[in-house]
This record gives C-alpha cells, structure tokens and sequence, in this order.
C-alpha cells in the first residue's frame, strides 16, 4: 500500500519537507514505518526514535495499523512558544 | 468560544485583547513570547518558524477549550510561522476571565501546553549556523 509521510523540524533536514510516497506493506504499523525511515537515513536513527506520529492529524502510538492512502507525520520533540 | 490561528502575519495583540473584553470579564491576563537576541549563550539573528499547520490549529483548539471549561474564561492563542525578527511576537495567549486569579492559570497552562503538544519547531539561526531546537536543546542543522 501507499501512505503519505509528512516530515517536520530537524527531521527535513534527511528527508525534505515536501510529502513523500512510501510503499508500505499491508499490515504495516507506524514502528515498521520509523524503522524503514531508520533503513533509509541511518543517520536519523537517533532523531526518528525521538519522534511523535500523528495518523491523519492525530496523535497515534507506534502499534498503530497503517491503512492505504494514510497520512503519517513525523514529529520531532517540539519547540513552538 | 476559544479563538486559535497559526499564521504568518504579524500578532496585533491589542486586537486580540479586545475580543476577550466583554464588561462581564474582570481580568484580561496576556502571555507574549518575543524573539529573543540570543540563546544558550549564542547571538540570534532571528527565527524560522515551521508548523503541521492543521494539526497545530486542531491541537490549539482543544488546549484552549478545555482550559475555557476548566477556568471559566475566555480564550484566544494566536501563533507566527516564518521568518521572525528580534523582538517580534511569536505567540500570543490572551485569557479573559470574571477573576484574576483563573486568568493567570488558564493562560500559564495554555502556554506551557502549547510547547509541549502543538506541532510547531523553531530554528534559530545564529552568526556561526543554524540550529533546530528541540524542546530545551538546540541541533545543529545536517549539511546539506
């Protein structure tokens, strides 16, 4: 399936911050995505740990289920204020 | 009714107070963060500020509520994006309220919230690099 992955703050740095396409497996959760994110920038590794996920602009935990055409974003520790 | 917006305009912060002035409100308390010249013991030479807008107006919104039922009050929190300068106004907490005392909590409970839950980074950018700053440590940008 394909999913929609949303990067913020430090993490633009590796990945950019335009939406990206990523080709997941059915039955992907959101620890399999930070875990393919880790494969494709290990240098992140450290950071993508460090991350919230929102699922569809909500708070979600890393079990949660992938489904087709999602929308995950990678939210590094914040700052605003 | 809790007011919230992410924007890139400029904070007019005396407007906002107006919109929590009704004469039932005996106490309009403001928080203001403004840019700062220097961090950690760096000079700034000022701000970039990124948000998941949507997510960070959905997040905003039920802070606010819910402090609007907890406290009785009345709330409006307005955050920038973008390029900030020194001295600019990246948000703006404005609670009105019947009393004093439940304008100071609502309003230092929304802010301290804000920085823990809304999508929003800020990078400061320094005579000698830029730097993402995550919660209270600062990352020096990857080269690229």
């Amino acid at each position: 399936m394909q999913i929609h992955l949303l990067c913020f703050g430090h993490l633009t740095d590796y990945f950019g911050a335009e939406p990206r396409l990523m080709e997941m497996p059915d039955g992907a959760t959101v620890q399999d995505l930070v875990e393919e994110l880790e494969r494709l920038e290990p240098r992140a590794s450290q950071l993508a740990k460090r991350c919230r996920f929102a699922l569809n602009e909500e708070y979600t935990s890393l079990q949660a289920l992938l489904t087709p055409g999602c929308t995950v974003a990678a939210l590094p520790p914040m700052s605003g204020g | 009714m809790a007011e919230v917006k992410v924007t890139e305009g400029l904070l007019d912060v005396a407007e906002l107070e107006k919109r929590v002035a009704s004469s039932s409100n005996g106490a309009i308390c403001t928080f203001i963060g403004q840019v700062r010249n220097n961090a950690r013991g760096r000079e700034v030479a000022y701000l970039e500020y990124q948000a998941y807008v949507p997510m960070a107006e959905k997040v905003l919104r039920q802070i606010a509520e819910n402090a609007e039922v907890r406290w009785g009050c009345e709330i409006v929190i307005h955050h920038r994006t973008g390029r900030l300068e020194l001295g600019e106004a990246s948000v703006a907490v404005v609670v009105g309220s019947p009393h004093r005392v439940a304008a100071f909590e609502a309003c230092r409970h929304c802010i301290d919230t804000l920085k823990e839950q809304v999508p929003i980074w800020k990078r400061e950018v320094c005579p000698d690099g830029s730097y993402w700053i995550e919660g209270e440590e600062a990352l020096p940008i990857e080269a690229s």
